[in-house]
């Protein structure tokens, strides 16, 4: 019995340790609202758009957007790595994760918004595999609110207001029923929660489909360690330079080798061009 | 200067217009401390929708507004998820607030908006499986009935917008062909993310865009890459001993697929659908359909109109299935299709008839009793390179039947059996080259087919004919049919920007022979009137030009093949040794045309002119069955055909509607004709007439469905109203007959509840037909109405009621049926069970009607009686 309790008090430590070591908790989410991000991904093909899941996690003092499969990914490695499988072979995890990122825009990396009036926002994420990439940005929206303008967009009465933000111009619905100034991506500083939001040339939308509390407490976390601080500008030119370095590497039949049929594969990551953020 | 100096002006005179107030204040809960983050809205007093400003309290709770605003009053509001909602009613000027705010934990409405279900992209369709499963779905095809736009009739068969799906695709692989119930019917829909519906779906890829094909298929898309499942299902049930048993495994990987099946029950399970394939493959061999031939046949009952066979069908069947699929490369597939099917089945049913004849009418009432031995195997092996600049195709096909039949009439009365084999074996090639963006196809198909059939009658009958009028103990009829066809065809696709000429040459031979002889008490009668030997030579040449004009929105083509046939036919008996040379012309044009994104009209129009077929010019006596012998003419009917099509559909996926609309409309021309002659009590003799006569048929079909996201339900109404006028000779006499029928259906599921989920579905039916010498009708009508409670996680209950009622002559049926279902899956394990009741009021006969030219019939079918099952499946 008392044995038993030993084993039980020291996974519990273990797991409370190695929690810490990797992962910096900020904060335990009361909400999540998940949206559906849409996407013209080539700015080109206006016909052709992709369908996303995205989560927002609300906690007291902060909040988490990123893709829906990040959290199952990272709960599933967390868990394989307790249960001593160290390697816990990615494929393992990856194949669980059946709603996992993809290789759109933004779903390689999270972005952590301080529920504070100023924000700071914090986009951590990886370009390639491997090299882990920070942008820590203060950013003001200058909300215009438009008058009178009430809609219902799944089942909340929303308001209307515009902003302008890194090239765009955007539309967004928020509602009053939902106090949480807050919203996708790094939108937020409405009266009430970001129910809808489109650029005007409608490449980017993101709406909200499901809001719900979060019964588990799910952490709100950062994995402050090994991360190249840099700008917004840079990240964006560093991911572009990444995505020319991939294309060079997939031409090049020496180097890379596959089935797959190489132009459709360059011709698919040229394709996704249109990044939500232009400077 | 002079600018700054208008500036200046300007700026004091906006400000003098709109004067700025600022109102500065600070927030403190009643338990006295200072509250940061709360959102302050100033709105007008009177409509707390215009907002004029906002904004948050900082670290000391302080907020400073600045509102530009003519009203006198405002309103002041404040909301938070800790605090009660506060609002303040202030007069529009500079002043300072200490508002306090009373702790509330405020619960904000939960809301879950299903992502949109139904995607549309391009010309691909995608329905999200979570979102239309039932916990008590065992198959993804239960999930696709349930799909707006689709509809899966009582065989399994899938029509999506009206229309049978050309192709079965799992992850983009075509496994089992036409004979895709197997995995409709066992693929678990747990194991399914999504079916996809790909319009416009050209199967052979390097004519992907370059060739426009109307058909409509279906991809399942499996959740995982690799991915097992296996149904397990065993079932015992009451009256002892009834059974059933499913055992499927099957296997799917990028590179390899493999359904197997053993499955066998006599609970009234049909499983001859997943034995026979729905629709040939996409074959351009004019639509040549590969089925035995009923040459010979026993007195058959009109099966019950009702959709759920589980209710009549007395079988004893048994399937053996194995499906395999490998991938050689990128582009090949090779495949192995082998199926074994046995039944036995049972019949029984009173059948009364009324002839209509010109002075009275013959009453009939018979006891029909029949059994049949189904027994076949059939088996495929087909090799695909459906690579993007060729296409290769090679299908080799080997069947074989061992069916029998017996029937007995009023007991001993009158008894049939009869021996029906059929062989065939068939190899199909089909090869596609492109050369320099312009096409050439080649195809060959060779068919050899071989049916010797007999039927036995005892007592004999027509003793008129066969033992001058005296009475005799058996009548055997042998039938033997052997047939070698050949086609082959050769393509050339010439293409300049929109437009496409194909060229196809092509050339038909088939040889055929036929033989009938007549026994009478096991000794062969050998008067010519009573045999047939007739073998012939049937060949074509031909030459077919298609045009098509293709652009984004609109398809137009067409087809004016234009073909010589020659008939080089021989009677041994009958001295009729024919000669038939003949070009005949078949002009065809088909119009397709989207627009506005969400319609698409359809239409098209044909003339043909045909010759009709050779196997009716037997101009000796052939039983056809034990109330009818026939005999035909030595003349080859002249046939033409005017048809015409026109089709508007309408598809919004994201608003959830569906519907379409058509008319199809078309003539038959032909200038022999079956007269029929009373011998009294019901038997009559046939034979072909040289007369000109026509069949006109009109027939319009409407579907309308509506998805409800929000509710989770489908509502869905279709009608189908057909009016078709023909003729037909009894004894003397040339008379006309009229028929019209008149459906409509109307399908919900409701879907609202979780813990509740019904379905409704009504179908009234009429029919009417007006003869020269009689005119009758009846009328069908049924509802069905069924009951899913999911009691809890693990518990599912189902109850379901059916009325079928039919009327005519005054005179009404009805039937109630009733079921229930108790289901258990506990939450560990693949283990469930499930208890069935069927037939709970113990119905035992149903009552259908149907018209034929010169008789009207009241069949009274009997029925399976109240059955207990208890069912244990595995499945993951």
């Amino acid at each position: 019995m008392v044995r038993t309790l030993t084993i039980i008090l020291f996974s519990i430590l273990l797991y409370k340790l190695s929690w810490a070591q990797d992962w910096k908790v900020l904060d335990q989410s009361e909400y999540i609202a998940e949206y559906a991000y849409i996407v013209q991904e080539d700015s080109a093909n206006a016909d052709k758009t992709r369908h996303y899941s995205m989560a927002l996690y609300i906690g007291e003092k902060y909040s988490k957007f990123e893709h829906i499969g990040h959290y199952y990914r990272d709960s599933l490695k967390q868990a394989s790595r307790q249960s001593g499988n160290n390697e816990a072979s990615s494929y393992d995890v990856f194949s669980k994760t059946s709603n996992k990122p993809s290789s759109g825009l933004l779903n390689r990396y999270r972005i952590i918004k301080q529920t504070d009036n100023d924000s700071i926002l914090l986009t951590e994420g990886t370009i390639n595999f491997t090299d882990r990439i920070k942008v820590e940005e203060i950013i003001k929206f200058d909300w215009h609110l438009v008058k009178s303008k009430i809609q219902t967009i799944n089942g909340f009465v929303c308001h209307k207001a515009t902003t302008q933000f890194r090239g765009r111009n955007y539309t967004a619905w928020y509602t009053l029923e939902i106090p949480i100034s807050d919203g996708p991506y790094k939108f937020k500083g409405l009266p009430g929660l970001i129910v809808k939001i489109e650029d005007k040339q409608k490449q980017h939308m993101f709406e909200l489909v499901k809001i719900e509390r979060s019964n588990s407490f799910k952490k709100i976390y950062t994995k402050s360690e090994n991360y190249q601080v840099v700008s917004m500008q840079n990240y964006h030119r560093y991911k572009k330079a990444e995505n020319l370095k991939f294309i060079e590497l997939f031409n090049n039949p020496e180097k890379f080798k596959t089935t797959g049929n190489i132009g459709e594969i360059t011709a698919k990551m040229s394709r996704i061009n249109n990044f939500i953020e232009r400077f | 200067m002079r600018l700054s100096l208008l500036l200046s002006i300007l700026t004091f005179a906006i400000n003098c217009t709109c004067a700025q107030v600022t109102i500065k204040g600070q927030f403190i809960s009643n338990s006295d401390q200072l509250i940061k983050g709360i959102s302050i809205l100033v709105h007008e007093a009177s409509n707390a929708n215009a907002i004029i400003t906002y904004g948050f309290s900082d670290e000391q709770g302080k907020f400073e507004l600045k509102v530009n605003s003519k009203l006198d009053t405002l309103a002041i509001s404040t909301r938070s998820l800790n605090y009660r909602d506060t609002t303040l009613i202030i007069s529009n000027r500079n002043q300072e607030l200490s508002i306090t705010l009373i702790n509330e934990v405020q619960q904000i409405k939960e809301v879950s908006v299903r992502g949109t279900p139904i995607i549309s992209k391009d010309d691909t369709t995608k329905y999200i499986v979570s979102a239309f499963e039932k916990k008590s779905d065992e198959s993804i095809g239960d999930v696709i009935d349930r799909m707006p736009g689709f509809t899966v009739d009582s065989k399994g068969k899938i029509s999506y917008m009206g229309r049978p799906i050309d192709k079965y695709y799992i992850e983009g692989m075509d496994l089992l062909e036409g004979r895709y119930s197997i995995a409709n019917k066992n693929l678990s829909n747990k194991a399914v993310g999504s079916v996809e519906v790909l319009h416009n779906h050209q199967p052979i890829k390097m004519l992907r865009k370059k060739q426009f094909h109307d058909g409509t298929s279906v991809n399942i898309k499996l959740k995982k890459k690799y991915t097992t499942t296996f149904r397990g299902e065993a079932a015992l049930g009451l009256p002892w001993p009834r059974y059933s048993l499913n055992v499927t495994p099957m296997l799917f990987s990028p590179k390899h697929q493999m359904i197997a099946s053993l499955q066998a029950n006599n609970t009234g399970r049909d499983l001859s659908t997943q034995h026979h394939p729905f629709t040939l493959s996409y074959s351009e061999i004019d639509n040549y359909t590969n089925t035995k031939p009923n040459l010979l046949n026993i007195s058959s009952v009109a099966p019950p109109g009702i959709s759920n066979n589980e209710r009549f069908l007395y079988n004893q069947a048994a399937l053996i299935s194995f499906n395999y699929l490998s991938k050689l490369s990128d582009d090949e597939e090779l495949k192995t299709n082998v199926s074994y099917f046995n039944d036995r089945i049972e019949e029984k049913a009173l059948v009364e008839s009324e002839y209509y004849l010109e002075t009275d009418t013959t009453r009939l009432s018979e006891y029909t009793f029949n059994r049949f031995k189904k027994s076949s195997i059939i088996t495929d092996l087909i090799y695909t390179n459906n690579a993007s600049q060729k296409y290769v195709n090679n299908k080799f096909r080997l069947e074989n039947y061992w069916d029998k039949a017996e029937s007995s009439i009023n007991d001993t009365q009158q008894k049939q059996q009869g021996e029906l084999p059929h062989f065939s074996i068939a190899n199909e090639l089909d090869w596609h080259r492109m050369v320099n963006k312009h096409f050439i196809s080649f195809k060959a198909f060779v068919d050899y087919n071989h049916s010797p059939q007999s039927m036995n009658y005892q007592p004999g009958v027509f003793n008129d004919y066969i033992n001058n009028g005296e009475n005799y103990t058996k009548a055997s009829q042998h039938y033997l049919k052997e047939d070698l066809l050949a086609k082959a065809s050769a393509a050339f696709t010439l293409s300049h920007k929109r437009w496409a000429f194909a060229t196809k040459l092509y050339a038909n031979m088939d040889i055929n022979k036929l033989q009938t002889t007549i026994d009478k008490n096991n000794t062969l009668v050998e008067a010519d009137s009573l045999r047939n030997q007739m073998d012939w030579l049937q060949s074509e040449f031909g030459v077919d030009e298609r045009i098509t004009y293709e652009t984004q929105n609109l398809r137009l083509r067409f087809n004016l093949p234009l073909s010589y046939v020659h008939y080089n036919i021989n009677d041994d008996y009958h001295l009729a040794g024919q000669n038939i040379k003949q070009t005949l012309f078949a002009p065809r044009a088909y119009l397709n045309y989207q627009f506005l994104h969400y319609f698409k009209f359809i239409t098209s129009g044909s003339i043909s002119k045909s010759l009709g077929e050779v196997d009716k010019l037997t101009q000796g006596f052939v039983i056809k069955n034990y109330r009818s012998l026939g005999r035909g003419t030595n003349l080859l009917p002249q046939k033409y055909r005017i048809s015409y099509l026109a089709k508007g559909e309408f598809k919004n996926p994201l608003s959830g509607w569906f519907a379409s609309l058509d008319y199809r409309y078309s003539l038959n021309h032909s200038d022999v004709i079956l007269r029929q002659i009373s011998l009294g009590n019901g038997i009559f003799q046939s034979e072909a007439l040289p007369y000109d006569n026509e069949t006109i048929d009109n027939t319009i079909n409407a579907e309308l469905t509506y998805y409800i996201a929000k509710w989770r339900s489908t509502i869905g109404i279709n009608t189908f109203n057909n009016y078709r006028e023909t003729q037909y000779v009894l004894n003397s006499e040339l008379s006309d007959r009229n028929s019209k029928t008149n459906q409509i259906a109307l399908d919900i599921n409701w879907g609202f509840w979780k813990a509740l989920q019904v379905k409704y579905k009504f179908k009234y039916s009429q029919s009417k037909q007006v003869t020269t010498q009689a005119s009758s009708q009846y009328y069908n009508r049924d509802h069905s109405l069924d009951f899913f409670f999911y009691l809890s996680k693990t518990q599912w209950v189902n109850l379901r009621g059916e009325y079928t009622s039919s009327l005519s002559n005054g005179q009404s049926q009805s039937t109630y049926f009733g079921d229930l279902t108790y289901a258990y899956k506990p939450k560990k394990g693949k283990l469930s069970y499930k208890i069935q009741c069927r037939n709970i009021f113990n119905a035992d006969k149903l009552i259908n009607y149907w018209n034929s030219d010169i008789s009207f019939v009241r069949n009274t079918y009997y029925l399976r009686p109240r059955e207990i099952l208890l069912n244990v499946s595995y499945r993951f």
